[in-house]
């Protein structure tokens, strides 16, 4: 199991957000989360992304508890947040080259012109992402996201401010990883996108996964009626 | 890679990052040494002219001026990692997360050193005390107190990075903690301008080095869970 997790709960004060998380995911899989605003998805990608502590509960990516071996789980991880971490006064190039350098990532100059190329931002990559369209600073977001090899993808909103062509070239870059044995978990509100790319899917409500099963023979019909069923 | 190069090597990507974005934003060192220079101004026009009133006080104003330009420094770089939730991606990518600690002190010292080696003159001007007959000795003094104005002002805009008030937090637990420092450093500073040696404040020099040490192993043993959500 690439992901295992099991009563994950997380609590703010007296609020509590997630309420007893299970979710298995084998290597190579693809999970969608879908749920409303304030279902508690983007919490759960952040404990899978070691970010923040589960209140209870265990959680384990490739065999590693994620709280207490943290260190050795993060260079698995690829996450592409709400924001998009990086850094306005450098270059695109230098943004990825600093965090090619934190990760160690070999032949670095080959492997940002290759992600660069993916985004499609190589004839842009030497101007300061302050200077870039929300849309363009995504990509490169994205860029920054794949840049190390992750084996695990933990996707939030990522077509968040993408044009039509941008999000044809996630889609088809996130089905390429996917035949490549890499695992995504991600939030969408984009049913329809979601499910054309994701084997497994989850639906996220009020902290719970009120139903989770294979997209397999699901259409977007029968997804849209399962969420009006579930969540409203 | 091993841990130990890997954690050097962190350092110095970080290191450059935030030495790149201040070459070409220069917001840091600028508000540091402006606010700086209109201390020892606004001192120097409070204090008078009386020579005698200008020694007792002047290694005051410059260790208050470092304070202060201390808390204006690290609130602009602590406002630099907010942005776009960086300090987040780097977390993630660090082995092991005192690597960011360290590279952000480092940042802060060099920049102290800067407004130190720009505004000292200045000051000697003003008040015109001759800093230049004590200068290897006050080299020391400030190198170690800064670094412990470093130290200490580093672990603090991280833990109140992530509060709501974080400007009013900064100043209110970074300026009591660092008294002890400012104190002996501003007393060993006023030794070294009256004539005396490095040996003279050797007791001075001993209470800084400890709290540098002191919160130095501090930092380093909390920073990880001081990061964490």
């Amino acid at each position: 199991m690439m992901v295992h997790l099991e009563g994950v709960m997380k609590r703010f004060g007296a609020m509590t957000a997630l309420r007893g998380i299970d979710l298995q995911l084998k290597r190579g899989c693809c999970l969608g989360i879908f749920g409303p605003n304030g279902a508690g998805k983007t919490t759960l990608l952040r404990i899978l992304a070691t970010l923040t502590r589960p209140s209870a509960g265990t959680v384990c990516i490739a065999g590693r508890d994620a709280v207490r071996e943290a260190e050795k789980v993060r260079p698995l991880l690829g996450v592409l947040s709400h924001r998009t971490f990086l850094y306005g006064h450098l270059t695109a190039r230098e943004n990825l080259q600093f965090y090619g350098r934190l990760f160690g990532v070999k032949k670095l100059p080959e492997r940002i012109t290759e992600v660069l190329h993916v985004v499609g931002l190589e004839t842009n990559s030497h101007q300061l992402v302050r200077t870039y369209s929300r849309g363009m600073q995504q990509r490169l977001a994205i860029a920054r996201t794949i840049l190390h090899y992750p084996t695990l993808l933990l996707l939030d909103e990522p077509y968040t401010s993408l044009d039509h062509h941008a999000i044809s070239r996630l889609q088809e870059l996130l089905l390429q990883l996917r035949s490549e044995s890499c695992t995504i978990i991600m939030s969408t509100h984009d049913l329809h996108r979601g499910l054309d790319l994701c084997d497994e899917i989850a639906i996220q409500c009020r902290g719970k996964i009120v139903y989770s099963g294979p997209s397999l023979g699901i259409d977007i019909q029968g997804l849209e009626q399962l969420y009006s069923a579930y969540v409203w | 890679m091993s841990g130990s190069k890997l954690f050097i090597r962190q350092v110095l990507a970080l290191l450059v990052k935030d030495l790149k974005t201040e070459w070409r934003t220069r917001e840091i060192f600028t508000s540091m040494f402006v606010f700086a220079v209109l201390v020892i101004v606004v001192f120097n026009f409070a204090i008078g002219a009386d020579p005698e009133l200008i020694r007792q006080v002047v290694s005051g104003v410059v260790w208050v001026a470092l304070l202060f330009a201390t808390v204006l420094g690290l609130q602009r770089a602590g406002q630099m990692e907010s942005e776009e939730d960086s300090l987040e991606g780097v977390l993630l990518a660090l082995h092991d997360r005192s690597a960011l600690f360290v590279a952000k002190m480092i940042a802060q010292m060099l920049y102290l050193v800067l407004v130190v080696v720009c505004s000292l003159p200045l000051c000697g001007i003003w008040f015109r005390i001759d800093f230049t007959a004590c200068i290897g000795a006050l080299g020391v003094v400030f190198v170690l107190g800064m670094l412990g104005l470093s130290i200490v002002g580093t672990l603090f805009s991280m833990i109140v990075l992530h509060t709501r008030a974080r400007e009013v937090m900064l100043p209110m637990l970074f300026l009591p903690v660092s008294v002890p420092l400012t104190i002996a450093a501003v007393y060993a500073t006023d030794q070294l301008i009256v004539g005396k040696s490095l040996r003279d404040i050797t007791d001075y020099l001993t209470l800084i080095g400890i709290f540098d040490i002191v919160f130095l192993t501090l930092a380093l043993m909390v920073f990880d869970y001081i990061v964490e959500d």
